[in-house]
């Protein structure tokens, strides 16, 4: 017996499995593909999120204003206790006048909304706190609001809340549809290769009474299956790229509104998660499904 | 030839087959073998007899290593049955090649294709495949059937293509159970003559039958079993007796 012909042979025949059996492998492989495109824009959805959510922390700053009425010593002292809350990584004072400038330089395209403003500055001197990470910029609002002397505090915690919730949930409803999408897939690959089994037993029979090992007849289904969702994990890789570069990503640069994030950036995680994650369902559906047909 | 002819020269060659007090008892408490002991030696032919129900398919069962004996040693083509791990069954199959009541061809395939099968399964070269098939093919009286598939051959031409498969591998024991189940007298005589053919050119065959007019017609030792018990051990046509046990 020479086994690496052998090993050939069942390949081979794994091959030819999938066309006997063709309607069952054609249903298997659109259902891979239509999961993991699925799954692969949902992953896509978050890292846009993600990055989304990294814009915001670049800004993630918390103006403060203190009273019009605040001494020196007490603007140093509302600097000292903004410094020490705790997650607070900078705080950086900002006088009326220089707080005019900027808004001069911002606005040097209309200089008439800033008439009068030099002889009578409607600003007040603020504080520029940033926080170490977007998610405890709410904390840190709270504690700002107790200084004394501090009148207001404009924060984008709440910005940022919303993008963590938005974040929260798309990865809990790709976590979810993962799950059961794989759940899904995982049975159609048992069911067809059962199928196919069923429909070879005869064929599977003799193998073993001619004296087949049991390992040359599972790899036999094995590749069949392993084709299967090799395939319809990379049609879903291609058609995640296609989807996302020719429409998503296209349609929100168009609106300028936000950057996306490209999709070669991920390309190679995505396509071995793809991969991975096909040949864990070919293999163990198929593993699953042929033992009872190696019985004789 | 007598039973003790038999024996006697027997004992100058190794067994193919050897049952000693083979026991077996299914799960449900059903004792199908009740001590058997059996000798078959090199270039024997064999039939082997009895009742439906008798244990004729668990001595099948257990010498195609289907089946476990409960108790007692038996020997196949060298391996300790009794004794045998799972994972060498393969091994043993290649020494044997079994042909089925039902024939078990596969319909999408030509005989020329099921023939080969058995031999494709091992990686065999596809010119050592060639000669082999064309010979068993010409062996069993089917060269010119090559290419039809199993619905456009009669019964006994579906049974000749599976004793071509059984033979491909060129195993030295060819087990049939029922072969002539499905045929009409002369088919089945036909396919007796075939068996007898192959067991003229040196491989051991054991054929079990109900049919006690092929056991008359041919001068081969026949055993019988009756409720697990090896209840008879002759030459039917020479000692001019019934079937049954002795």
């Amino acid at each position: 017996m020479n086994r690496a012909k052998c090993i050939a042979y069942s390949i081979s025949d794994g091959w030819r499995g999938i066309f006997h059996n063709l309607m069952m492998s054609l249903i298997s492989y659109s259902m891979l593909v239509g999961s993991l495109l699925v799954v692969g824009s949902l992953v896509m959805l978050v890292l846009n999120i993600d990055s989304i959510i990294e814009g915001v922390g670049d800004r993630n700053e918390i103006l403060i204003y203190v009273s019009e009425d605040a001494t020196d010593p007490e603007l140093e002292t509302v600097a000292s206790a903004a410094a020490r809350i705790t997650h607070v990584e900078s705080c950086v004072f900002v006088s009326r006048e220089s707080a005019l400038e900027s808004m001069k330089e911002e606005l040097s395209d209309y200089p008439s909304i800033l008439e009068g403003m030099e002889e009578d500055n409607p600003l007040r001197d603020s504080f520029r706190i940033r926080v170490d990470d977007p998610e405890n910029a709410e904390a840190v609002e709270k504690a700002l609001s107790g200084i004394p002397k501090v009148e207001k505090v404009q924060a984008r915690a709440d910005v940022i809340e919303s993008f963590l919730k938005t974040r929260s949930a798309v990865n809990l409803i790709s976590i979810g549809l993962m799950v059961l999408l794989g759940v899904i897939s995982f049975f159609i690959i048992m069911n067809t290769i059962r199928i196919s089994a069923y429909t070879r037993r005869e064929e599977i029979g003799i193998m073993r009474m001619v004296g087949a090992e049991k390992s040359m007849i599972r790899l036999s289904f094995v590749t069949e299956a392993v084709i299967i969702t090799l395939a319809g994990s990379l049609t879903a890789y291609f058609l995640t790229m296609l989807l996302y570069n020719e429409l998503l990503a296209k349609t929100l640069e168009n609106t300028g509104l936000l950057s996306v994030v490209p999709f070669a950036d991920n390309a190679f995680a995505m396509l071995a998660a793809f991969v991975a994650v096909s040949l864990v369902i070919g293999i163990a559906g198929s593993l699953f499904s042929i033992n009872r047909y190696l019985r004789v | 030839m007598t039973r003790n002819d038999l024996e006697a020269g027997a004992a100058s060659s190794a067994p193919v087959i050897l049952f000693q007090n083979v026991e077996v008892t299914y799960s449900n408490d059903v004792r199908a073998l009740n001590g058997v002991d059996l000798r078959v030696d090199e270039g024997e032919f064999l039939f082997i007899s009895g009742e439906s129900g008798a244990g004729k398919s668990t001595m099948i069962k257990l010498i195609t290593g289907e089946l476990k004996p409960t108790a007692g040693t038996l020997l196949v083509n060298g391996y300790r049955m009794d004794k045998l791990r799972a994972g060498k069954i393969p091994a043993l199959r290649r020494t044997l090649g079994v042909v089925y009541q039902d024939f078990r061809l596969i319909k999408t395939m030509t005989a020329e294709e099921n023939v080969a099968f058995a031999m494709r399964v091992f990686g065999a070269r596809k010119s050592a495949i060639r000669e082999r098939v064309a010979y068993v093919m010409d062996l069993v009286g089917l060269s010119g059937k090559m290419k039809s598939r199993p619905t456009e051959l009669s019964g006994g031409e579906q049974q000749r293509v599976a004793i071509a498969r059984a033979l491909v591998n060129n195993p030295s024991l060819i087990i049939a159970d029922e072969p002539t189940g499905n045929l009409d007298p002369i088919r089945s005589y036909e396919i007796v003559e075939l068996l007898s053919k192959i067991n003229r050119l040196g491989t051991t065959v054991v054929v079990i039958t109900h049919d006690y007019e092929l056991l008359r017609k041919f001068a081969h030792r026949v055993i019988y079993i009756e409720k697990g018990n090896l209840a008879g051990d002759r030459v039917l046509r020479e000692t001019g007796k019934e079937p049954g046990p002795v």
